[in-house]
């Protein structure tokens, strides 16, 4: 099973883990794990005020704190929310109260990415 | 008396299999996870009764051995190393619940019952009632640590564990057993009061005064429903500050609080930690329950209000994260949450050393000596990892820093030692003081105690023990 790859876990910040978690916990689903095969996009997500980048590269996934340049997809949301949408909260009701923000440049990425972080 | 000839007369008691003097049995009590200094014991004894309990305390004050009691040795401050050698009695065998009075709302138990026995018992067989459970691992003594003034999920509302002690039966160190609080006057074991108090003879005297062979708790009712929930903090300012709000509703059961190396470190299975700037520093983690929804409902509406209250005089927080959320992403977050706990990422951490100073004190002081002690432990290069909770509504707190550390490594052993030191010497300044005092700890205590008190506490142990058998070495006795 393919896996996050991380240079130093220990660094990670709380919202970098948590998405670890997530994505990992994914991977072991072969359907879902079958979605990095040919996903090459930047994720970034800011979370209060933590910051992680997600790259989906070449059937790879490596994540670290921080926001890189230019991310495919860049979604902002309270801690609460992007836990409560990572457990299966509805997203489109947290985009429709503001509580979700979502820019891209490739925003079919988007939905992909939204089923490998959340459960 | 020769240790074969000891040997033989304990196996008289209690029967030979029940007597060790196995090398490699002894080496296993001669130390804990913590850096204090291993000692080996001659002996180490299971009784299963209090009349085995008894002759053994007469055998051993006849003969002027050292007597050290033991359940799990999981204290954390060396407090069952038998610093003088002599016999360790272990009394893992002594595990019955021997009474649970749901009327009264106490249960008696024997010192081997485990916190993990008590839970099933409760849970299983009386499930409307509840005892209050530590971060300690679920094979660890109820009794040894409401001896210890321990703390626990309920230490918030009604205070550390040692106010939860009804009644015991103690073995004196001259043989003789005898009844304490209700249980002297009375068949049913309901408190303390209205006798003059003597369980302040044996509570957090560290075995030193006798052995407690049986002890009644109080238990509480377990309500219909429980919610559990972190509101993270971005400094150690806004973390108290909420904490000290919430304590004052006086509403929940229990509000502690992990610094950010708690989470990271059970997550990402690592002691190597750094912190982003943009990272909470402090989580309060609360705990509360109620017979209706409605309870429940205020309850939560109250910390949602405390935070916003709060935001309105610009101390920011997180909104609530729901444990049962956390949960489904790691069942791990639940090592924080239900107790009795096996923080196995910290107690397994390589080298296997485990250690704390922990301290009970001033509310008032708390950002201080926090801002303080994770200083020092940023100094010693150790992640600044504290364990904190207002104990007994809100009217003191409990300063836990931890350092997880390498035992097979002298230098951080040495290094380990020097920051406990500095950590308890710092937290004696603020007016802290450090509880389940290893031997080195108690030192520093009692240099700055008033020397009457001093002189009064060794009374009282000359007192009881006149030979001086009982765990000999600890506070300084
Ligand atoms: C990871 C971890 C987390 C912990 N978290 C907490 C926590 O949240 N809160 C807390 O309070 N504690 C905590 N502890 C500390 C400890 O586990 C508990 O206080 C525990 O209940 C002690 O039980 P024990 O069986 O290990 O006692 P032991 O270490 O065997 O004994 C403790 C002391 O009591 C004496 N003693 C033993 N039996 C008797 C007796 N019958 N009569 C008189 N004296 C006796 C011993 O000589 C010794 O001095 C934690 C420990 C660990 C390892």
């Amino acid at each position: 099973m393919p896996e996050v790859i991380v240079e130093d876990v220990g660094a990670l910040n709380l919202v970098a883990l948590i998405t670890r978690e997530l994505i990992n916990k994914n991977l072991q689903d072969p359907n879902k794990s079958k979605l990095i095969r040919h996903l090459n996009c930047t994720f970034v997500l800011k979370a209060s005020r933590m910051t992680m980048t997600v790259i989906f590269k070449d059937g790879e996934v490596f994540l670290k704190n921080g926001a890189a340049p230019k991310p495919t997809v860049y979604i902002e949301a309270g801690l609460n929310d992007f836990l409560n949408i990572g457990v299966g909260g509805s997203y489109v009701t947290a985009l429709i109260t503001g509580r979700l923000k979502i820019r891209g440049i490739k925003l079919w990425k988007l939905l992909p990415i939204l089923k490998l972080v959340r459960i | 008396m020769e240790k074969a000839e000891l040997a033989r007369r304990l196996a008289e008691i209690i029967g030979s299999e029940y007597v060790s003097g196995d090398p490699d049995t002894l080496f296993i009590y001669s130390h804990d996870m913590t850096e204090n200094e291993p000692s080996e014991p001659d002996l180490v004894v299971m009784p299963d009764s209090v009349e085995e309990v008894q002759s053994i305390v007469r055998l051993a004050n006849e003969q002027r051995i050292p007597l050290t009691p033991f359940v799990a040795g999981a204290n954390v401050g060396g407090l069952a190393i038998p610093r003088e050698g002599g016999i360790v009695v272990d009394l893992k065998r002594m595990k019955r619940i021997l009474e649970v009075n749901e009327d009264n709302m106490y249960v008696i138990i024997e010192p081997g019952v485990t916190f993990g026995h008590l839970r099933a018992c409760l849970d299983n067989e009386h499930p409307r009632f509840r005892y209050a459970y530590p971060l300690s691992p679920p094979y660890t003594s109820v009794m040894c640590n409401a001896l210890l003034d321990g703390l626990t999920n309920l230490s918030t509302k009604h205070g550390d564990m040692s106010e939860w002690i009804n009644s015991l039966e103690v073995v004196l160190p001259t043989g003789e057993v005898v009844n304490i609080g209700a249980a002297a006057a009375s068949k049913y074991w309901f408190g303390r009061a209205p006798l003059p108090d003597l369980a302040g003879l044996f509570i957090s005297w560290q075995g030193t005064t006798g052995i407690v062979t049986k002890m009644a708790v109080q238990i509480c009712p377990k309500y219909k429903y429980r919610k559990r929930m972190f509101v993270m903090a971005y400094d150690i300012d806004s973390f108290f500050a909420f904490v000290r709000r919430c304590a004052w509703t006086q509403l929940y059961d229990d509000i502690a609080g992990f610094s950010w190396p708690a989470a990271k470190m059970m997550v990402a299975r690592r002691v190597k930690l750094t912190r982003d700037p943009d990272e909470p520093e402090l989580g309060a983690y609360l705990d509360f329950s109620g017979d209706t929804k409605k309870e429940m409902e205020f309850k939560e509406a109250m910390v949602r209000d405390i935070i916003k209250e709060l935001k309105d005089k610009g101390i920011e927080l997180e909104p609530p994260l729901l444990v049962d959320d956390l949960v489904k992403i790691n069942p791990d977050y639940l090592k924080l949450a239900e107790f009795p706990t096996t923080l196995d990422f910290l107690i397994d951490y390589g080298g296997g050393g485990f250690t704390w100073v922990g301290s009970y004190g001033p509310m008032s002081k708390s950002e201080e000596g926090t801002k303080k002690l994770f200083a020092v432990m940023e100094k010693y290069g150790f992640p600044p990892f504290l364990v904190t909770r207002p104990m007994k509504g809100a009217h003191y707190q409990v300063l836990r820093f931890i350092a997880p550390f390498d035992k097979s490594d002298q230098e951080q052993v040495k290094k380990v030692r020097e920051l406990c030191r500095e950590m308890a010497e710092s937290l004696l300044d603020l007016g802290f003081i450090p509880y389940k005092a290893p031997p080195w700890a108690a030192e520093l205590i009692l240099k700055r105690a008033d020397p009457n008190w001093v002189k009064l506490l060794k009374t009282i142990k000359n007192t009881l023990d006149p030979n001086r058998i009982m765990n000999p070495g600890k506070w300084g006795l």
